[in-house]
């Protein structure tokens, strides 16, 4: 059996539970913001998946020089999860500030600094899936893939820097001189529980991830061995 | 549509895209152990 792990359970259901404070707290304890109004709110989701989508790349690279260093495949295990469960929540973050920008900006997409160097961080990773599918030797696709972890890598800073860096419309939030978003106390409280909720909900996911891609992995095997069984049959036949 | 509409569609696409990667979990672990029971029947 999979997951009967009691710790695994145990951080599933905090995750959930920390969601749904969160989301309670979106809901009724967050002010709304003056200029954009309830849209606003949209925003405290936003900002924690489109942290998670970065934090999935950094784990993704630091097991990507754990299984060089150490060659041992559960490694590889993590990083493929991580890129995978990334890319899910850089697409929430995409779409969530899509919806966002429509009635803020007027338009649901713009060719801005920070959207274009976060698309191209996802299709980066998009890549690094479509890699893995070409190579069925595990041991070359866990290499293959570490190494185009560790380069990919390079996107998520140039991200994050976009906005901070170069001419932008789309706000800063943190580090910023300008302020151009000014938040009040209970918006920061709001956006600490949403961002420790999507982190707790990260860590569940990665953990059932990690233990699937273990399984693939077995079945692999299995599936390679029943084969030869097969051929050896035909041979003696 | 009017800014509520906005905030209702953007966390229906955060929960719906949550929500349907759980599923897809929970359907990959179901076929992985399908898959393995068998396999290890088979050998």
């Amino acid at each position: 059996m999979l997951f009967v792990n009691k710790k695994l359970k145990l951080l599933s259901f905090l995750a959930f539970l920390l969601v749904l404070a969160a989301f309670a707290m979106v809901l009724f304890y967050a002010p709304i913001e003056l200029n954009m109004g309830i849209v606003q709110k949209v925003f405290y989701f936003h900002v924690s998946a489109a942290w998670i989508g970065m934090l999935a790349f950094l784990v993704a690279a630091v097991c990507g020089i754990l299984y060089l260093n150490k060659k041992q495949l559960k490694y590889d295990f993590i990083a493929f999860s991580a890129v995978e469960i990334g890319l899910l929540f850089t697409a929430i973050a995409n779409f969530s500030g899509m919806i966002w920008a429509k009635p803020i900006w007027n338009t649901w997409w713009t060719w801005d600094p920070r959207l274009t160097t976060m698309t191209i961080m996802a299709f980066t990773y998009i890549g690094y899936l479509l890699l893995r599918r070409g190579v069925d030797n595990p041991e070359k696709r866990a290499r293959f893939g570490s190494v185009y972890a560790i380069i990919g890598f390079a996107s998520v800073p140039l991200t994050f820097f976009s906005s901070r860096l170069l001419r932008t419309i789309h706000p800063t939030i943190f580090g910023a001189d300008t302020g151009d978003m000014a938040m009040t106390p209970a918006m920061y409280q709001t956006m600490a529980v949403s961002i420790v909720a999507f982190t707790v909900l990260f860590a569940a996911l990665l953990w059932r991830r990690s233990l699937l891609a273990a399984r693939e992995s077995e079945l692999e095997i299995l599936r390679a061995q029943t084969e030869t069984l097969e051929f050896g049959e035909v041979l003696d036949d | 549509m009017t800014n509520l509409s906005y905030f209702i569609a953007g966390y229906l696409v955060i929960f719906g895209l949550l929500g349907a990667y759980v599923l897809r979990l929970v359907a990959l672990k179901k076929r992985l152990e399908k898959e393995h029971t068998e396999l290890t029947d088979h050998n």
